[in-house]
């Protein structure tokens, strides 16, 4: 009597094809997402402010102004001058009314004053009353930042 | 004469999707430990005095309080209305104070070496005291 043996196989089968195009998704999604947010707003250290609004949805007519702590001004991903800036708002000041338009400045915690107050003179200058200053909440575990000793 | 029918076997072929899977998944992780999500950002209105305008709204008919932060060396002093204040939590007090009067216009003046977080935080201060009508000096001044 010839035995045979029996080769039996277990095995399941997982269809991977919908998890590698979900993975695929999250990928382009992570590609697509890190290069969007990197347009118009830069990587500063914002000032802390309390009273903070949050922002409901982002009005058409914002103009997004970067400040770094160097004093360099930073508008839609490139460097630009304050003669430029002017320039620009000009430009959008021509497609709508300086009451329709916000100008949404973005400073550093170091910058100085001087370099902040001359985007601010060149806005009062095209008309522009309107103009929010970015900030962000400020961090539980640190006191208040006091100013020096009065004299 | 036996005729065995030989069995058809599939003649599809097999991609190995281990090593890809292994790939798509490193891509992943790299691509979630680079990205890094900003914190929510707020912001606070404050309005600019038109230039030549001899006086606009903002002021009304009240003389707006005087808000001025200057730098020195351990740090920036604030002085509201001639009053200087310890710190900004003093200046609110300030504030509150004055706030019992009515809503009165804010003119907050710097230096041009103060930081900006101390005139965003004079800012601040001002909300804090529910005084809403506050603008920054059209020129600044000072070292």
């Amino acid at each position: 009597m010839r035995l045979r043996k029996v080769k039996r196989t277990y095995g399941c089968e997982i269809n991977i094809a919908p998890l590698i195009d979900v993975v695929f998704l999250l990928i382009i999604f992570f590609m697509t997402v890190s290069q969007i947010s990197r347009v118009e707003v830069e990587d500063l250290a914002l000032p802390e402010a309390e009273k903070g609004e949050t922002p409901q949805r982002a009005p058409a007519g914002r103009f997004i102004v970067n400040v770094h702590k160097d004093g360099r001004i930073v508008v839609a991903g490139r460097t630009r001058s304050i003669t430029a800036l002017q320039g620009m708002l000009g430009r959008e000041l021509e497609e709508r009314s300086p009451e329709d338009l916000t100008v949404l400045l973005r400073g550093d915690q170091e910058t100085r004053w001087e370099d902040i107050a001359e985007i601010m003179r060149v806005c009062a200058g095209r008309g522009i009353g309107r103009v929010r200053v970015a900030v962000t909440e400020p961090d539980a575990s640190e006191g208040p930042d006091a100013p020096g000793p009065a004299s | 004469m036996l005729l065995t029918r030989q069995s058809r076997k599939p003649t599809t072929g097999q991609l190995k999707m281990a090593s890809m899977i292994d790939v798509v998944f490193l891509l992943l992780i790299f691509f979630m430990c680079t990205s890094s999500f900003r914190g929510q950002e707020n912001d606070l209105p404050t309005r600019l005095p038109q230039v030549g305008a001899a006086r606009d709204g903002l002021h009304g008919d009240f003389e707006p309080i005087r808000i001025q932060v200057s730098k020195v060396h351990a740090g920036v002093l604030v002085t509201c209305a001639g009053r200087p204040c310890q710190s900004f939590d003093g200046l609110v007090e300030h504030l509150e104070a004055m706030r019992r009067i009515a809503d009165l216009p804010v003119i907050i003046e710097g230096q041009d070496a103060v930081p900006f977080r101390h005139m965003v935080a004079a800012l601040d201060a001002c909300y804090r005291a529910d005084l809403r009508r506050v603008a920054f000096a059209a020129r600044g001044g000072g070292p």
